[in-house]
């Protein structure tokens, strides 16, 4: 599989994972080099939610290795390595209606690198709020946060440990589309400013002219490459079935998986 | 009123009804929010073989229902040591038998004892003793410092147990040490309610708060507030009526949250 890039962030190399003798990835191989952009897709129980789960190392493979900011990542290192990532799981993975305020949620961030006894001022957030554009939601409990507002806040407490890779797990699942393309710029930001991105979505279209790789996955690799390489109906038929088409309007391209009309 | 402490066994009383609910109100606010109320019940009924044991070999019963306490805060714990709640009231209704049966087979052994085991099983405040008192201000200490301490920690793992693994804190940790700072709050409870009515002191105060709270410090403290509320009046009432102590504290407390659930919330 391509490697993007000479420093890499990420490299997996015949990564085979298992829950209780049932394979969920196998022979997963890819590097990803720093400050790039993966884009992880792929069908309902593809393994994307496992890849990352396993990249954060909190489940082991079976077989592979796998190379985190150019340490081999083992039990000993995980939880240290870990503290260099950020890791925004799906929405619904949060008990969201505990009483708790969106800025107590963010500083959740930091608990990782401030042990007790410890001060966290609200200045600490630096300009992750201004970033996602909640800094006008302080005060508020975040069980009354409209989904994309809460999606945003998730992803503000991955940021404030200043994380070298972060990890999305659907962050688009649930959000409206102004919480959708303030996430997108937001991304567009960290990459340039050097943070390693990992995506897992089950909608790649607002990713095609963001994301540097785009890894598609089937329990295991189907398709590993650049936009114009893998963004096409052959590509996305042996990933998702045959209902797929990928039209062009303006110069980009849209695919359309399993509910287009022709 | 001010009468009814000037006696010696009420002040005990009155310094053990302030460390149980303390300390069960303060932990009661994550024993709700992360749904561990039957981590609770077990417990409680689990410490009963561990005081059948205490009594048995003849050391205070309150460090054998510590032992067992915390032994089921372990094993319990284990079982849902990657947040599984399912798998966690599994080990801790099995538990929670084997405790009571222990804890029936001491009874139908030592039945002269019985007068020791029937004041743990429905309380008996009014009869703490000054190692008693000890034992409750250490354990009601530890669990209020550490909730202090962590109270980050814990609120993180309440809400996204995954993701507090995943930034590294050491989720499972916190996990533990949560339920074992349930399992000594159930202790410190025994003396005052008993067995059967410690469930109450380890849910209604937080569910009450939680009706009313906007932040779940707020919950916290609101939940402190209705247990030393329910407590003391409880006490109170006791000295002047002959009714059962305990009983009064938990219907007075579980009349609380019935309130709490018709008054308007201000989330």
């Amino acid at each position: 599989m391509p490697a993007t890039g000479s420093e890499e962030a990420l490299r997996l190399e015949g990564v085979t994972v298992a829950y209780g003798g049932v394979v969920a990835l196998e022979d997963v191989s890819f590097s990803l080099h720093k400050g790039g952009f993966l884009c992880v897709a792929g069908p309902n129980g593809a393994g994307k939610t496992t890849l990352l789960r396993t990249i954060l190392g909190l489940l082991r493979p079976r077989n592979g290795e796998i190379y985190v900011l150019g340490e081999k990542l083992d039990r000993r290192n995980a939880a240290r390595l870990r503290r260099r990532m950020g890791y925004v799981p799906q929405l619904d993975r949060a008990e969201r209606d505990i009483p708790v305020l969106m800025e107590d949620i963010v500083l959740m961030g930091y608990l990782p690198q401030l042990r007790p006894p410890r001060t966290l001022r609200k200045a600490d957030f630096g300009n992750v709020l201004e970033l996602l554009r909640i800094d006008e939601l302080k005060g508020k409990p975040f069980s009354q946060l409209s989904g994309g507002q809460q999606q945003r806040v998730l992803i503000a407490r991955a940021l404030v440990g200043d994380p070298e890779i972060l990890l999305l797990d659907e962050p688009f699942s649930g959000v409206d589309p102004l919480s959708q393309r303030i996430i997108l710029e937001a991304l567009c930001s960290l990459k340039e400013n050097g943070t390693t991105i990992i995506l897992v979505t089950h909608d790649i279209n607002p990713l095609f002219r963001v994301a540097d790789l785009f890894l598609f996955l089937k329990g295991r690799v189907v398709a590993c490459g650049g936009a114009d390489d893998v963004f096409n109906e052959e590509t996305l038929r042996r990933v998702y079935g045959a209902n797929v088409r990928v039209f062009t309007t303006d110069g980009e391209k849209h695919a359309a998986i399993g509910d287009y009309h022709a | 009123m001010l009468e009814a402490f000037s006696y010696d066994f009420m002040q005990r009383a009155l310094l053990a009804a302030v460390f149980m609910s303390v300390s069960c109100a303060t932990i009661s606010t994550f024993v709700v929010l992360r749904g561990l109320s039957f981590m609770g019940a077990g417990v409680a009924h689990a410490a009963l073989g561990g005081i059948g044991l205490a009594v048995f070999i003849g050391i205070n019963p309150l460090l054998g229902a510590l032992l067992f306490a915390l032994l089921l805060a372990l094993v319990a714990g284990y079982a849902g040591r990657k947040g599984s709640a399912k798998r966690m009231d599994v080990a801790i209704g099995v538990f929670f038998a084997f405790g009571m049966a222990l804890g029936v087979l001491f009874i139908s052994l030592l039945e002269e004892y019985a007068v020791q085991f029937w004041a743990l099983i429905f309380g008996d405040i009014l009869a703490v003793s000054d190692l008693d008192l000890m034992l409750m201000a250490a354990m009601a200490s530890i669990v209020v410092i550490s909730v202090a301490l962590f109270f980050r920690e814990f609120l993180s793992i309440t809400f996204d147990f995954e993701a507090a693994l995943a930034s590294g804190i050491n989720a499972t940790f916190y996990h533990y040490f949560m339920l074992v700072l349930i399992a000594l709050s159930v202790v410190v409870a025994l003396k005052c309610v008993g067995v059967l009515l410690v469930f109450a002191m380890l849910t209604a105060p937080a569910a009450a708060a939680y009706e009313l709270s906007k932040t779940v410090r707020g919950m916290l403290l609101l939940s402190v507030a209705f247990a030393l509320t329910s407590s003391i009046s409880g006490l109170i009432i006791s000295f002047y009526v002959p009714l059962a102590t305990s009983a009064l504290i938990v219907i007075i407390l579980s009349s609380i949250f019935f309130v709490s659930l018709v008054v308007p919330s201000r989330k």
